[in-house]
Protein backbone atom coordinates (compact mmCIF):
# COMPACT_ATOMS: atom_id res chain seq x y z
CA UNK A 1 0.00 0.00 0.00
CA UNK A 2 1.19 3.12 -0.86
CA UNK A 3 0.13 6.18 1.10
CA UNK A 4 0.48 10.13 0.21
CA UNK A 5 0.71 12.34 3.71
CA UNK A 6 0.38 16.22 3.24
CA UNK A 7 0.78 18.22 6.43
CA UNK A 8 3.03 21.83 6.56
CA UNK A 9 4.05 20.54 9.76
CA UNK A 10 7.62 18.53 9.61
CA UNK A 11 6.84 16.80 12.87
CA UNK A 12 3.50 15.54 12.38
CA UNK A 13 4.52 14.00 8.19
CA UNK A 14 7.45 12.48 10.43
CA UNK A 15 4.80 11.21 13.49
CA UNK A 16 2.36 9.75 10.45
CA UNK A 17 5.33 8.67 8.54
CA UNK A 18 6.63 6.35 11.22
CA UNK A 19 3.55 4.89 12.32
CA UNK A 20 2.13 3.94 9.16
CA UNK A 21 5.33 2.71 8.07
CA UNK A 22 5.92 0.49 11.24
CA UNK A 23 2.21 -0.84 9.95
CA UNK A 24 3.45 -1.90 6.61
CA UNK A 25 2.75 0.97 4.62
CA UNK A 26 4.86 3.09 2.19
CA UNK A 27 4.65 6.58 2.50
CA UNK A 28 4.85 9.98 0.43
CA UNK A 29 4.94 12.89 1.97
CA UNK A 30 4.08 16.38 0.56
CA UNK A 31 4.39 19.69 2.81
CA UNK A 32 2.06 21.98 0.72
CA UNK A 33 -0.83 21.18 -1.40
CA UNK A 34 0.93 21.98 -5.11
CA UNK A 35 3.79 19.35 -4.03
CA UNK A 36 0.68 16.91 -3.14
CA UNK A 37 -1.49 17.39 -5.99
CA UNK A 38 1.98 16.45 -8.59
CA UNK A 39 2.98 13.35 -6.31
CA UNK A 40 -0.72 11.89 -6.39
CA UNK A 41 -0.52 12.88 -10.56
CA UNK A 42 2.57 10.90 -10.98
CA UNK A 43 2.88 8.38 -7.84
CA UNK A 44 -1.12 7.28 -7.60
CA UNK A 45 -1.28 6.75 -3.91
CA UNK A 46 -3.61 3.86 -2.68
CA UNK A 47 -4.71 6.60 -0.03
CA UNK A 48 -4.11 10.43 0.74
CA UNK A 49 -3.84 11.66 4.36
CA UNK A 50 -4.77 15.44 4.20
CA UNK A 51 -4.11 18.38 6.36
CA UNK A 52 -7.00 20.92 6.06
CA UNK A 53 -5.19 23.84 7.09
CA UNK A 54 -2.16 24.29 4.40
CA UNK A 55 -0.14 27.57 3.06
CA UNK A 56 -1.17 28.38 -0.18
CA UNK A 57 -3.69 26.08 -2.16
CA UNK A 58 -5.20 24.61 1.22
CA UNK A 59 -6.87 21.13 2.22
CA UNK A 60 -10.51 21.48 0.80
CA UNK A 61 -8.85 22.96 -2.60
CA UNK A 62 -6.87 19.75 -3.01
CA UNK A 63 -9.72 17.65 -2.32
CA UNK A 64 -11.57 19.21 -4.80
CA UNK A 65 -8.56 18.99 -7.44
CA UNK A 66 -7.58 15.70 -6.84
CA UNK A 67 -11.39 14.66 -7.14
CA UNK A 68 -11.43 16.40 -10.43
CA UNK A 69 -8.11 14.73 -12.16
CA UNK A 70 -8.96 11.37 -13.94
CA UNK A 71 -6.04 9.67 -12.65
CA UNK A 72 -7.53 10.62 -8.88
CA UNK A 73 -11.20 10.80 -8.83
CA UNK A 74 -11.18 7.55 -7.16
CA UNK A 75 -8.45 7.58 -4.38
CA UNK A 76 -9.71 8.06 -0.84
CA UNK A 77 -8.84 10.74 1.05
CA UNK A 78 -8.78 11.03 4.69
CA UNK A 79 -8.89 14.84 6.25
CA UNK A 80 -6.50 16.17 9.38
CA UNK A 81 -8.21 19.01 11.09
CA UNK A 82 -6.84 20.76 13.80
CA UNK A 83 -10.26 22.56 14.11
CA UNK A 84 -12.78 20.04 15.39
CA UNK A 85 -15.35 22.56 13.78
CA UNK A 86 -18.43 20.95 12.12
CA UNK A 87 -18.43 23.11 9.25
CA UNK A 88 -14.73 22.37 7.83
CA UNK A 89 -15.79 18.74 8.32
CA UNK A 90 -19.16 19.05 6.16
CA UNK A 91 -16.94 21.02 3.90
CA UNK A 92 -14.82 18.63 3.51
CA UNK A 93 -17.23 15.50 2.88
CA UNK A 94 -18.63 17.36 0.53
CA UNK A 95 -15.11 18.63 -1.52
CA UNK A 96 -15.15 14.92 -1.93
CA UNK A 97 -13.18 13.44 1.23
CA UNK A 98 -14.23 10.04 2.62
CA UNK A 99 -13.40 10.26 6.54
CA UNK A 100 -11.80 12.60 8.55
CA UNK A 101 -9.79 12.74 11.65
CA UNK A 102 -9.34 15.68 14.05
CA UNK A 103 -6.06 16.90 15.90
CA UNK A 104 -4.92 16.18 18.17
CA UNK A 105 -5.21 12.15 17.14
CA UNK A 106 -4.10 9.15 18.05
CA UNK A 107 -1.61 7.68 15.59
CA UNK A 108 -3.56 3.85 16.35
CA UNK A 109 -6.96 5.24 15.62
CA UNK A 110 -5.52 6.76 12.34
CA UNK A 111 -4.01 3.52 11.21
CA UNK A 112 -7.24 1.61 12.35
CA UNK A 113 -9.14 4.77 9.88
CA UNK A 114 -6.97 4.17 6.86
CA UNK A 115 -6.93 0.11 6.87
CA UNK A 116 -11.00 0.66 7.14
CA UNK A 117 -11.17 3.15 4.13
CA UNK A 118 -8.37 1.18 2.35
CA UNK A 119 -10.73 -1.71 2.92
CA UNK A 120 -14.10 -0.20 1.89
CA UNK A 121 -12.56 1.07 -1.26
CA UNK A 122 -11.36 -1.95 -2.11
CA UNK A 123 -14.93 -3.71 -1.49
CA UNK A 124 -16.63 -1.22 -3.33
CA UNK A 125 -14.72 -1.58 -6.08
CA UNK A 126 -15.23 -5.39 -6.68
CA UNK A 127 -18.87 -5.48 -5.71
CA UNK A 128 -21.24 -4.69 -8.86
CA UNK A 129 -23.36 -2.33 -8.93
CA UNK A 130 -26.54 -4.25 -7.28
CA UNK A 131 -28.37 -5.78 -4.49
CA UNK A 132 -27.18 -5.05 -0.87
CA UNK A 133 -27.03 -7.36 1.63
CA UNK A 134 -26.12 -6.31 5.32
CA UNK A 135 -26.53 -8.80 7.69
CA UNK A 136 -30.39 -9.29 7.42
CA UNK A 137 -30.90 -6.14 5.27
CA UNK A 138 -31.21 -6.91 1.28
CA UNK A 139 -31.77 -3.74 -1.04
CA UNK A 140 -31.97 -5.03 -4.09
CA UNK A 141 -32.17 -1.52 -6.67
CA UNK A 142 -33.87 -3.84 -9.78
CA UNK A 143 -36.82 -4.72 -8.27
CA UNK A 144 -36.77 -1.62 -6.17
CA UNK A 145 -37.55 -3.84 -2.87
CA UNK A 146 -35.86 -3.56 0.33
CA UNK A 147 -36.41 -6.64 2.99
CA UNK A 148 -35.53 -7.31 6.79
CA UNK A 149 -35.00 -11.07 8.07
CA UNK A 150 -36.86 -11.57 4.61
CA UNK A 151 -39.88 -9.37 5.30
CA UNK A 152 -40.16 -6.76 2.73
CA UNK A 153 -40.55 -3.06 3.60
CA UNK A 154 -42.87 -0.47 2.26
CA UNK A 155 -40.28 2.54 1.47
CA UNK A 156 -41.16 5.61 -0.28
CA UNK A 157 -38.77 6.39 -2.93
CA UNK A 158 -36.06 8.95 -1.16
CA UNK A 159 -36.85 6.82 1.36
CA UNK A 160 -35.08 3.34 -0.73
CA UNK A 161 -32.45 5.55 -1.95
CA UNK A 162 -31.46 7.33 0.74
CA UNK A 163 -31.16 3.68 2.46
CA UNK A 164 -29.15 2.69 -1.08
CA UNK A 165 -26.68 5.23 -0.82
CA UNK A 166 -26.18 5.01 3.21
CA UNK A 167 -25.97 0.81 2.77
CA UNK A 168 -23.58 1.37 -0.07
CA UNK A 169 -20.72 2.66 1.94
CA UNK A 170 -21.00 1.59 5.21
CA UNK A 171 -19.04 3.68 7.95
CA UNK A 172 -18.63 6.54 5.68
CA UNK A 173 -20.60 10.14 6.75
CA UNK A 174 -22.83 11.80 4.46
CA UNK A 175 -23.57 15.28 4.87
CA UNK A 176 -27.27 16.30 4.77
CA UNK A 177 -26.77 17.89 1.28
CA UNK A 178 -24.96 15.01 -0.16
CA UNK A 179 -27.70 12.70 0.66
CA UNK A 180 -30.31 15.53 -0.25
CA UNK A 181 -28.44 15.58 -3.78
CA UNK A 182 -28.51 11.60 -3.60
CA UNK A 183 -31.91 11.08 -3.22
CA UNK A 184 -33.02 13.76 -5.47
CA UNK A 185 -30.79 14.14 -7.78
CA UNK A 186 -28.26 16.86 -8.32
CA UNK A 187 -29.41 20.72 -7.19
CA UNK A 188 -32.27 19.66 -5.36
CA UNK A 189 -33.37 22.65 -2.95
CA UNK A 190 -30.99 22.73 0.16
CA UNK A 191 -33.39 22.46 3.63
CA UNK A 192 -31.40 20.24 6.01
CA UNK A 193 -34.24 19.26 7.75
CA UNK A 194 -35.86 17.20 5.07
CA UNK A 195 -32.85 14.87 5.09
CA UNK A 196 -33.80 14.59 8.88
CA UNK A 197 -37.21 13.38 7.80
CA UNK A 198 -37.00 11.15 5.57
CA UNK A 199 -34.15 9.58 7.48
CA UNK A 200 -36.70 9.43 11.05
CA UNK A 201 -39.28 7.46 8.40
CA UNK A 202 -36.89 5.33 7.29
CA UNK A 203 -35.60 4.22 11.01
CA UNK A 204 -39.13 3.60 12.43
CA UNK A 205 -39.67 1.30 8.83
CA UNK A 206 -36.50 -0.38 9.40
CA UNK A 207 -37.31 -1.32 13.11
CA UNK A 208 -34.97 -2.88 15.26
CA UNK A 209 -32.45 -2.32 11.91
CA UNK A 210 -33.49 1.54 12.09
CA UNK A 211 -30.20 1.69 14.66
CA UNK A 212 -27.77 0.64 12.07
CA UNK A 213 -28.09 4.57 9.96
CA UNK A 214 -26.31 6.54 12.73
CA UNK A 215 -26.57 10.10 13.19
CA UNK A 216 -23.02 11.83 13.27
CA UNK A 217 -23.99 15.54 15.18
CA UNK A 218 -23.39 18.29 13.15
CA UNK A 219 -22.39 16.33 9.52
CA UNK A 220 -24.71 14.09 8.82
CA UNK A 221 -25.65 9.96 8.72
CA UNK A 222 -24.25 6.72 8.30
CA UNK A 223 -24.98 3.43 7.92
CA UNK A 224 -23.09 1.41 10.40
CA UNK A 225 -19.88 -0.79 9.44
CA UNK A 226 -20.71 -4.51 10.00
CA UNK B 1 -32.82 74.51 45.31
CA UNK B 2 -34.87 77.56 46.08
CA UNK B 3 -35.99 79.85 43.38
CA UNK B 4 -35.57 76.99 40.33
CA UNK B 5 -38.77 76.25 39.34
CA UNK B 6 -40.17 72.94 38.80
CA UNK B 7 -40.77 72.34 35.24
CA UNK B 8 -44.43 71.30 34.58
CA UNK B 9 -45.22 68.01 33.61
CA UNK B 10 -46.58 68.46 29.89
CA UNK B 11 -46.46 66.18 27.30
CA UNK B 12 -43.54 68.38 25.93
CA UNK B 13 -41.61 67.82 29.24
CA UNK B 14 -41.65 64.00 29.12
CA UNK B 15 -41.13 64.45 24.85
CA UNK B 16 -38.33 66.09 25.80
CA UNK B 17 -37.62 63.50 28.52
CA UNK B 18 -37.99 60.79 26.05
CA UNK B 19 -35.79 61.88 23.64
CA UNK B 20 -32.21 62.64 26.09
CA UNK B 21 -32.98 58.76 26.69
CA UNK B 22 -30.34 56.42 25.03
CA UNK B 23 -32.37 54.00 24.11
CA UNK B 24 -35.10 53.38 21.95
CA UNK B 25 -38.59 54.39 22.97
CA UNK B 26 -41.26 52.85 21.03
CA UNK B 27 -45.50 53.30 21.90
CA UNK B 28 -47.88 51.46 19.62
CA UNK B 29 -52.06 51.83 20.31
CA UNK B 30 -54.05 48.09 20.59
CA UNK B 31 -54.55 48.54 16.43
CA UNK B 32 -50.69 48.25 16.08
CA UNK B 33 -50.32 51.51 15.11
CA UNK B 34 -46.81 54.04 16.21
CA UNK B 35 -48.40 56.55 18.92
CA UNK B 36 -44.63 57.59 19.61
CA UNK B 37 -40.86 56.86 19.11
CA UNK B 38 -38.12 58.96 20.73
CA UNK B 39 -34.70 59.92 18.23
CA UNK B 40 -32.97 57.06 18.99
CA UNK B 41 -36.05 54.05 18.46
CA UNK B 42 -35.68 55.68 15.07
CA UNK B 43 -31.78 55.90 14.67
CA UNK B 44 -31.70 52.20 15.98
CA UNK B 45 -34.41 50.67 13.86
CA UNK B 46 -32.96 53.11 10.92
CA UNK B 47 -35.76 55.51 9.56
CA UNK B 48 -34.57 58.79 7.77
CA UNK B 49 -35.09 61.58 9.67
CA UNK B 50 -38.85 63.00 8.12
CA UNK B 51 -40.46 60.22 7.24
CA UNK B 52 -41.90 58.77 10.36
CA UNK B 53 -45.45 59.86 10.71
CA UNK B 54 -47.11 58.78 13.82
CA UNK B 55 -50.27 56.69 13.39
CA UNK B 56 -48.36 54.64 10.92
CA UNK B 57 -48.50 50.83 11.61
CA UNK B 58 -45.62 49.31 12.83
CA UNK B 59 -44.53 47.42 10.08
CA UNK B 60 -44.22 50.15 8.00
CA UNK B 61 -41.17 51.91 9.97
CA UNK B 62 -39.95 48.47 10.88
CA UNK B 63 -40.46 45.58 8.70
CA UNK B 64 -38.53 43.42 10.94
CA UNK B 65 -40.48 40.03 11.65
CA UNK B 66 -39.18 39.49 14.75
CA UNK B 67 -40.22 42.77 16.71
CA UNK B 68 -43.82 42.76 15.34
CA UNK B 69 -44.04 39.77 16.69
CA UNK B 70 -43.37 40.58 20.04
CA UNK B 71 -45.19 44.34 19.59
CA UNK B 72 -48.06 41.46 18.92
CA UNK B 73 -47.65 39.53 21.38
CA UNK B 74 -47.85 42.02 23.62
CA UNK B 75 -51.05 43.51 22.39
CA UNK B 76 -52.17 39.64 22.64
CA UNK B 77 -51.64 38.62 25.68
CA UNK B 78 -51.33 41.65 28.15
CA UNK B 79 -48.25 40.54 29.14
CA UNK B 80 -44.03 41.95 29.52
CA UNK B 81 -42.22 39.84 26.97
CA UNK B 82 -38.40 40.02 25.24
CA UNK B 83 -36.78 38.98 22.49
CA UNK B 84 -34.67 36.13 23.24
CA UNK B 85 -31.49 36.69 21.62
CA UNK B 86 -30.60 39.98 19.64
CA UNK B 87 -32.25 40.46 15.69
CA UNK B 88 -30.07 42.01 13.06
CA UNK B 89 -31.63 45.33 11.95
CA UNK B 90 -29.96 46.43 8.71
CA UNK B 91 -26.80 46.38 9.66
CA UNK B 92 -26.76 46.44 13.53
CA UNK B 93 -27.86 44.38 16.27
CA UNK B 94 -30.62 44.84 18.53
CA UNK B 95 -32.08 43.95 21.88
CA UNK B 96 -35.89 44.45 22.14
CA UNK B 97 -37.98 44.21 25.22
CA UNK B 98 -42.01 45.90 26.26
CA UNK B 99 -44.86 45.68 28.46
CA UNK B 100 -48.37 46.77 27.99
CA UNK B 101 -49.70 50.02 29.12
CA UNK B 102 -53.19 51.39 29.48
CA UNK B 103 -54.08 54.70 28.10
CA UNK B 104 -57.70 56.27 29.74
CA UNK B 105 -60.03 52.84 29.97
CA UNK B 106 -59.30 51.32 27.00
CA UNK B 107 -57.53 48.15 25.76
CA UNK B 108 -53.65 48.33 26.21
CA UNK B 109 -50.93 49.33 23.71
CA UNK B 110 -47.45 48.47 24.14
CA UNK B 111 -43.76 50.38 24.42
CA UNK B 112 -41.31 48.31 23.49
CA UNK B 113 -37.44 49.45 24.63
CA UNK B 114 -34.80 48.81 22.32
CA UNK B 115 -30.91 48.74 22.92
CA UNK B 116 -28.53 49.20 20.32
CA UNK B 117 -25.92 46.19 20.84
CA UNK B 118 -24.35 46.27 17.94
CA UNK B 119 -21.41 47.10 19.37
CA UNK B 120 -21.10 43.84 21.95
CA UNK B 121 -22.25 41.46 19.15
CA UNK B 122 -19.17 42.58 17.28
CA UNK B 123 -17.11 42.45 20.49
CA UNK B 124 -18.33 38.71 20.91
CA UNK B 125 -16.99 37.97 17.06
CA UNK B 126 -13.55 39.03 18.46
CA UNK B 127 -13.86 36.83 21.39
CA UNK B 128 -15.01 33.71 19.48
CA UNK B 129 -12.23 34.24 17.22
CA UNK B 130 -9.71 34.76 19.73
CA UNK B 131 -11.23 31.63 20.99
CA UNK B 132 -11.06 29.88 18.14
CA UNK B 133 -7.32 30.83 17.12
CA UNK B 134 -6.02 29.61 20.73
CA UNK B 135 -8.02 26.45 20.69
CA UNK B 136 -5.96 26.11 17.22
CA UNK B 137 -2.55 26.88 18.95
CA UNK B 138 -3.13 24.83 21.60
CA UNK B 139 -4.36 21.55 19.81
CA UNK B 140 -1.25 21.70 17.12
CA UNK B 141 1.29 21.12 19.79
CA UNK B 142 -1.00 18.75 21.63
CA UNK B 143 -0.74 16.81 18.65
CA UNK B 144 2.29 16.20 18.40
CA UNK B 145 3.05 15.40 22.10
CA UNK B 146 0.02 12.88 21.97
CA UNK B 147 1.26 11.50 18.91
CA UNK B 148 4.78 10.74 19.83
CA UNK B 149 4.21 9.80 23.44
CA UNK B 150 1.99 6.85 22.06
CA UNK B 151 4.02 6.24 18.90
CA UNK B 152 7.06 5.80 21.99
CA UNK B 153 4.33 3.52 24.06
CA UNK B 154 4.01 1.37 21.14
CA UNK B 155 7.54 0.24 20.60
CA UNK B 156 9.11 2.73 19.44
CA UNK B 157 10.91 3.35 23.14
CA UNK B 158 13.07 0.22 22.18
CA UNK B 159 14.22 1.89 18.59
CA UNK B 160 16.69 4.25 20.30
CA UNK B 161 17.94 5.81 16.97
CA UNK B 162 14.35 7.75 16.91
CA UNK B 163 13.18 7.49 20.54
CA UNK B 164 15.65 10.39 21.53
CA UNK B 165 14.33 12.29 18.54
CA UNK B 166 11.14 12.00 19.13
CA UNK B 167 11.74 13.31 22.92
CA UNK B 168 13.56 15.90 21.96
CA UNK B 169 10.20 17.22 19.58
CA UNK B 170 8.42 16.63 22.20
CA UNK B 171 10.27 19.06 24.60
CA UNK B 172 9.70 21.21 21.90
CA UNK B 173 6.32 21.28 21.73
CA UNK B 174 6.12 21.62 25.24
CA UNK B 175 8.29 24.46 25.01
CA UNK B 176 5.80 25.96 22.47
CA UNK B 177 2.86 25.37 25.01
CA UNK B 178 4.92 26.57 27.72
CA UNK B 179 5.75 29.91 25.48
CA UNK B 180 2.02 30.46 24.63
CA UNK B 181 0.40 30.47 27.86
CA UNK B 182 2.86 32.92 29.08
CA UNK B 183 2.17 34.97 25.89
CA UNK B 184 -1.04 34.51 26.62
CA UNK B 185 -1.10 35.73 30.53
CA UNK B 186 1.39 38.66 29.40
CA UNK B 187 -1.42 39.11 26.83
CA UNK B 188 -4.39 39.19 29.42
CA UNK B 189 -2.88 41.62 31.39
CA UNK B 190 -1.62 44.12 29.48
CA UNK B 191 -5.51 44.51 28.10
CA UNK B 192 -6.87 44.37 31.31
CA UNK B 193 -4.44 47.80 32.09
CA UNK B 194 -4.30 51.44 30.84
CA UNK B 195 -1.75 52.63 32.27
CA UNK B 196 1.81 50.67 32.89
CA UNK B 197 2.22 48.83 36.49
CA UNK B 198 4.90 50.71 37.79
CA UNK B 199 5.77 54.28 36.54
CA UNK B 200 9.33 55.01 37.01
CA UNK B 201 11.84 56.78 35.08
CA UNK B 202 13.62 54.66 32.21
CA UNK B 203 16.59 55.25 30.26
CA UNK B 204 15.61 53.47 27.09
CA UNK B 205 19.85 52.55 26.66
CA UNK B 206 19.96 50.84 30.07
CA UNK B 207 17.10 48.40 29.12
CA UNK B 208 18.93 48.08 25.51
CA UNK B 209 21.96 46.87 26.97
CA UNK B 210 20.51 44.13 29.04
CA UNK B 211 18.27 42.72 25.95
CA UNK B 212 21.22 42.65 23.58
CA UNK B 213 23.41 40.82 25.88
CA UNK B 214 20.64 38.38 25.90
CA UNK B 215 20.23 37.69 22.37
CA UNK B 216 24.12 38.15 22.07
CA UNK B 217 24.66 34.12 21.88
CA UNK B 218 21.83 33.72 19.45
CA UNK B 219 23.25 35.96 16.96
CA UNK B 220 26.61 34.83 16.83
CA UNK B 221 25.15 31.04 16.44
CA UNK B 222 23.12 32.33 13.41
CA UNK B 223 25.95 34.46 12.02
CA UNK B 224 24.33 37.48 12.37
CA UNK B 225 25.79 40.57 13.72
CA UNK B 226 23.80 42.21 16.55
CA UNK B 227 24.59 45.80 17.54
CA UNK B 228 23.61 48.71 19.88
CA UNK B 229 24.09 51.93 17.74
CA UNK B 230 25.55 55.19 19.07
CA UNK B 231 23.49 58.19 20.24
CA UNK B 232 20.15 59.26 21.99
CA UNK B 233 22.38 58.18 25.22
CA UNK B 234 20.09 60.52 27.60
CA UNK B 235 16.57 59.62 26.12
CA UNK B 236 14.45 58.52 29.13
CA UNK B 237 10.82 57.78 29.44
CA UNK B 238 8.03 56.94 32.24
CA UNK B 239 7.06 53.51 32.42
CA UNK B 240 7.73 50.17 33.26
CA UNK B 241 11.19 49.00 32.74
CA UNK B 242 10.27 45.52 32.78
CA UNK B 243 7.64 45.74 30.38
CA UNK B 244 9.59 48.14 27.77
CA UNK B 245 12.30 44.97 28.26
CA UNK B 246 9.97 42.67 27.27
CA UNK B 247 9.30 44.73 23.96
CA UNK B 248 12.74 44.88 23.07
CA UNK B 249 13.50 41.41 23.41
CA UNK B 250 9.86 40.22 21.28
CA UNK B 251 11.45 42.92 18.56
CA UNK B 252 15.05 41.45 18.92
CA UNK B 253 14.17 37.80 18.96
CA UNK B 254 11.72 38.85 15.81
CA UNK B 255 14.34 40.60 13.93
CA UNK B 256 17.33 37.63 14.40
CA UNK B 257 14.72 34.50 13.88
CA UNK B 258 13.95 36.47 10.08
CA UNK B 259 17.55 37.50 9.38
CA UNK B 260 20.10 34.76 7.26
CA UNK B 261 23.10 34.30 8.47
CA UNK B 262 25.59 36.91 7.46
CA UNK B 263 23.31 39.65 7.85
CA UNK B 264 22.60 42.27 10.63
CA UNK B 265 20.41 43.36 13.47
CA UNK B 266 20.82 46.79 15.13
CA UNK B 267 18.70 48.61 18.12
CA UNK B 268 18.63 52.66 17.97
CA UNK B 269 17.17 55.60 20.20
CA UNK B 270 16.48 58.76 18.71
CA UNK B 271 14.50 61.82 20.12
CA UNK B 272 11.58 63.11 17.90
CA UNK B 273 10.17 66.02 19.46
CA UNK B 274 8.05 64.68 22.64
CA UNK B 275 9.23 61.59 21.79
CA UNK B 276 11.44 58.92 22.38
CA UNK B 277 11.49 56.25 19.13
CA UNK B 278 13.46 52.90 19.39
CA UNK B 279 14.23 51.20 16.69
CA UNK B 280 14.99 47.97 15.46
CA UNK B 281 16.47 46.90 12.17
CA UNK B 282 17.19 43.91 10.23
CA UNK B 283 18.29 42.73 7.03
CA UNK B 284 16.27 40.04 7.04
CA UNK B 285 13.80 38.65 4.71
CA UNK B 286 11.02 41.48 5.01
CA UNK B 287 7.36 41.51 4.87
CA UNK B 288 5.22 41.89 2.22
CA UNK B 289 2.95 44.88 1.92
CA UNK B 290 -0.32 43.30 1.77
CA UNK B 291 0.95 41.50 5.89
CA UNK B 292 2.50 44.45 6.84
CA UNK B 293 -0.89 46.16 8.09
CA UNK B 294 -1.94 43.16 10.25
CA UNK B 295 1.38 41.92 11.80
CA UNK B 296 0.61 43.64 15.11
CA UNK B 297 -2.88 41.36 15.46
CA UNK B 298 -2.65 38.60 17.69
CA UNK B 299 -2.10 35.36 15.96
CA UNK B 300 -1.61 36.88 12.80
CA UNK B 301 1.50 35.17 11.07
CA UNK B 302 2.96 35.99 7.52
CA UNK B 303 4.25 32.33 7.30
CA UNK B 304 2.52 30.17 9.43
CA UNK B 305 4.74 26.96 9.19
CA UNK B 306 7.60 28.97 9.26
CA UNK B 307 6.86 30.88 12.43
CA UNK B 308 6.09 27.66 14.27
CA UNK B 309 8.93 26.17 13.63
CA UNK B 310 10.89 28.92 14.92
CA UNK B 311 9.24 28.65 18.14
CA UNK B 312 7.05 31.88 17.89
CA UNK B 313 3.68 32.17 19.57
CA UNK B 314 1.80 34.32 17.10
CA UNK B 315 1.71 37.29 20.00
CA UNK B 316 5.18 38.59 20.44
CA UNK B 317 4.01 42.03 18.20
CA UNK B 318 0.70 42.11 19.61
CA UNK B 319 2.39 42.01 23.09
CA UNK B 320 5.03 45.05 21.94
CA UNK B 321 2.11 47.34 20.48
CA UNK B 322 0.00 46.78 23.53
CA UNK B 323 3.25 47.65 26.02
CA UNK B 324 3.44 50.57 23.73
CA UNK B 325 -0.16 51.50 24.39
CA UNK B 326 -0.25 51.14 27.98
CA UNK B 327 2.49 53.99 27.79
CA UNK B 328 0.84 56.24 25.81
CA UNK B 329 2.98 54.71 23.05
CA UNK B 330 2.63 53.35 19.39
CA UNK B 331 4.29 50.90 16.82
CA UNK B 332 5.06 51.37 13.37
CA UNK B 333 7.05 49.03 10.76
CA UNK B 334 8.62 49.76 7.33
CA UNK B 335 9.60 46.68 5.26
CA UNK B 336 11.22 45.99 2.07
CA UNK B 337 10.60 41.83 1.26
CA UNK B 338 13.95 40.67 0.23
CA UNK B 339 15.88 43.92 2.02
CA UNK B 340 15.00 43.89 5.62
CA UNK B 341 12.67 45.55 8.07
CA UNK B 342 12.50 48.38 10.42
CA UNK B 343 10.14 48.26 13.66
CA UNK B 344 9.84 51.12 15.39
CA UNK B 345 8.26 51.55 19.16
CA UNK B 346 7.49 56.02 19.86
CA UNK B 347 6.92 56.36 23.78
CA UNK B 348 6.13 59.74 25.39
CA UNK B 349 9.72 60.75 26.33
CA UNK B 350 10.51 62.46 29.70
CA UNK B 351 12.24 66.57 29.87
CA UNK B 352 15.90 66.03 28.42
CA UNK B 353 18.52 64.61 30.38
CA UNK B 354 19.99 67.92 31.84
CA UNK B 355 16.57 68.91 32.96
CA UNK B 356 15.86 65.68 34.46
CA UNK B 357 19.27 65.74 36.22
CA UNK B 358 18.65 69.56 37.39
CA UNK B 359 15.40 68.76 38.77
CA UNK B 360 16.70 66.30 41.03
Amino acid sequence: MLLLVVDDDPDMLGLLAYNLGRAGMSVLTASDGEKALALARTRKPDLVLLDLMLPGMDGIAVCRALRKASETSGTPIIMLTARADENDVVEGLEAGADDYVTKPFSPREVIARVKTVLRRAGAAARSPSGRLVREDVEIDPERHQTTVRGKPLDLTATEFRLLYVLASRPGRVFTRNQLLAEARGPGAAAEDRTVDVHVASLRRKLGARGEAIETVRGVGYRFREE
Amino acid sequence: MPGAQKPPRTPATLEAILASVTEGVLAVDPRGEVLLANGPALRILGVPAGTFGEGKPLREICPVAPLEGLVSGILRDGKAAELPDPVPVGDRFVQASGAPFRAGGGASGAVVVLTDVTRVKRLETVRKDFVANVSHEIRTPLAAIRGYVETLQDGALGDAANAERFLKIIEKHVGQLTNLVDDLLQLSRLEATEAPPTRERVVLRAVIEPSVGTFAEAARKKGVSLERLPGGEGIAVQGDAHLIERAVNNLLDNAIKYTPGGGRVTVETRREGGEARLLVSDTGIGIPAEDQPRVFERFYRVDKSRSREMGGTGLGLAIVKHIAQVHGGRVGLTSTPGVGSVFSVWLPALGSGIATVSGR
